[in-house]
């Protein structure tokens, strides 16, 4: 029932973007999303969707995997494309027919050659932002991003902003996501072996419906939260200060080509803005 | 009335890279009254298999008809079939959510649609039925209950709608000893005084051989013996290398027999086994057998 939820949408796997440091893969986003909404001209947008084929092919995953995460948004994207469509302002375009000019133009909606440049680009740079994170998220798992996180957070500590404590929560609360749906689905079909009724009746009814299954699972996450907390102070955790880790990330040889890669990249797209033309 | 399975599959996750095949094909007919004790490693498909029997699950393939309601079929009255056949999950105390203990064995009677004097009647009995007083701790919040107590009451929820089938796992565990043989009592009882059909999946071999009358042993998914607890036992390295204990009393029946004594088969529990050795050394009356 729940079994089929899948956690960060993570899929394991050994290729060369897998084993890529997360900060590298962490940074190389973040750049990546700043550049998406550089480009400017089509040449940019082709070399970017080059970077990401390139990318996708060396992580291995199956292609419906990346459509499939297309798929929430499409309505945004349509949304996009139909607002900047008809509400960008210029010149109308206008189309000949029965022999006459007619400009596209009816009241406040008008399509313009400029609202048709800007659809188009403001579609493929949702595309783009949405293909380049899930490279992220579906081939780095959510415990080693935390690392990264906190790691790249570190300087943070400086002000005292409770890097550590912060990242420390964010594994804890990944860690129990499945363990938490396992003991729902469990407490769940334990009250439908007892005639409960998840899935019919209006809203009221179906969230009196829930209470059998949200009570046990609250005093459950308590008692768990107790039982890690004491679990954690026998084992004299106190906080970040001081502690070592066990798995040290570490960069290597690909980190140093996937970020050669990335600059590459980069200054392509801002040479492109800077002397565009030249390059095409 | 009975349980027929016919080469049952169970994919979990099917195309995905999480993909696991938690039963393989599984056959197997419990008879109407019988108990059985269903015995398996961890992640042998014991829980699978169970769940398949009150409809929580739904075969990838093969068939699944209890009582005469094929589970996996369109539109089978999964209502119907989980009145008939009762899950007793795993911890089940951690599954409590009413105000009262009453409240909570009342919610099963309930979603029947029974009649207010009936669930009364039925929680009443059900309780008592578990060892809890109705009157003295009916009122009370299961919550402050000791463990063993909201062990029992969460058992009475499910007895409360008076199942033909009782499926419980792992009903002992965690249970101290008295707690352990109280359970087994109930179990017992429940069988001889309303014929009821039990499966009860266990760990603990000295417990399935003291009250099953037929053993079920899993692996990778696969039903791999289904024969009498005396048969499953006597095969100890077979057991042994799926993982599995054989009972006490079993061990010591093949320490004995290496030493030539001559142990008779089947000799699974501590009573058969006093009365036999009683007899042997000449001390036991005539009615040990």
């Amino acid at each position: 029932m729940l079994g089929n939820i899948t956690i960060g949408q993570y899929f394991p796997g050994e290729s060369p973007v897998h084993r890529l440091d997360p900060r590298t893969k962490l940074i190389i986003t973040f750049g990546f999303i700043v550049l998406v909404f550089l480009i400017r001209s089509v040449a940019g947008y082709a070399a970017v969707f080059l970077f990401i084929v390139a990318t996708a092919a060396l992580s291995r995953l199956p292609v419906r995997y990346l459509i499939k995460g297309l798929r929430p948004l499409v309505y945004i994207m349509l949304f996009t494309f139909v607002i900047n469509l008809f509400m960008t302002g210029g010149e109308p375009l206008v189309i000949s027919w029965g022999g006459r000019v007619v400009p596209l133009t009816w009241r406040f909606l008008h399509i313009t050659r400029e609202g048709v440049r800007m659809s188009v680009t403001m579609v493929f740079r949702l595309v783009f932002l949405i293909l380049g994170t899930q490279l992220l998220t579906l081939t780095t798992s959510p415990l080693t991003m935390t690392d990264a996180i906190e790691q790249l957070l570190g300087p943070l500590k400086r002000i005292r902003f409770p890097v550590h404590e912060l990242a420390m929560m964010m594994t804890i609360a990944m860690r129990f996501i499945p363990t938490l749906l396992q003991e729902t689905d469990r407490i769940m079909k334990a009250q439908m072996s007892r005639g409960a009724d998840f899935e019919s009746g209006n809203i009221v009814r179906r969230a009196r419906n829930m209470v059998p299954l949200l009570v046990p699972l609250f005093v459950s996450a308590f008692r768990r939260a107790d039982e890690l907390a004491l679990a954690m102070e026998s084992r004299c955790y106190r906080g970040g200060q001081g502690r070592t880790r066990m798995k040290i990330l570490a960069m290597t040889r690909l980190d140093l080509y996937a970020g050669i890669a990335a600059l590459l990249l980069a200054a392509a797209v801002i040479a492109d803005n800077v002397w565009g033309g030249m390059l095409l | 009335m009975s349980i027929v399975i016919e080469k049952l599959t169970h994919i979990y996750m099917p195309g995905t890279p999480f993909e696991t095949t938690a039963l393989r094909s599984v056959s197997l007919t419990v008879e109407d009254g019988s108990f059985v004790g269903v015995i398996g490693h961890t992640g042998s498909g014991k829980s699978t298999l169970v769940q398949h029997m009150n409809g929580l699950l739904r075969p990838t393939s093969g068939r699944v008809v209890v009582e005469g309601i094929d589970v996996g079929a369109k539109g089978a009255d999964l209502r119907a079939l989980r009145q008939q056949v009762g899950l007793v999950f795993q911890y089940p105390e951690y599954q409590l959510f009413e105000e009262t203990v009453s409240r909570d064995v009342a919610f099963g009677p309930r979603n029947l649609g029974l009649s207010e004097a009936e669930v009364a009647r039925r929680v009443e009995e059900a309780l008592s039925r578990v060892g809890i007083d109705p009157g003295e701790l009916g009122a009370r919040s299961p919550f402050e209950l000791s463990g063993g107590q909201r062990r029992r009451v969460a058992l009475a929820g499910v007895l409360a709608m008076e199942p033909r089938v009782l499926i419980l796992d792992e009903p002992t565990a965690g249970l101290d000893p008295e707690g352990r043989s109280d359970m087994l009592r109930m179990m017992r009882e429940l069988r001889a005084r309303e014929g009821t059909t039990i499966l009860m999946i266990s760990h603990n071999m000295d417990e399935v051989a003291q009250v099953a009358d037929r053993v079920l042993v899993m692996a990778h998914g696969e039903a791999i013996l289904y024969d009498t607890p005396a048969n499953v036992f006597a095969d100890a390295r077979r057991l042994s290398g799926l993982g599995l204990d054989v009972p006490l009393m079993a061990r010591l029946s093949d320490a004995l027999r290496r030493r030539g004594v001559t142990v008779p088969r089947g000799l699974l529990t501590l009573d058969a086994m006093e009365a036999f050795i009683l007899e042997r050394t000449g001390r036991g009356g005539r009615d040990a057998g």
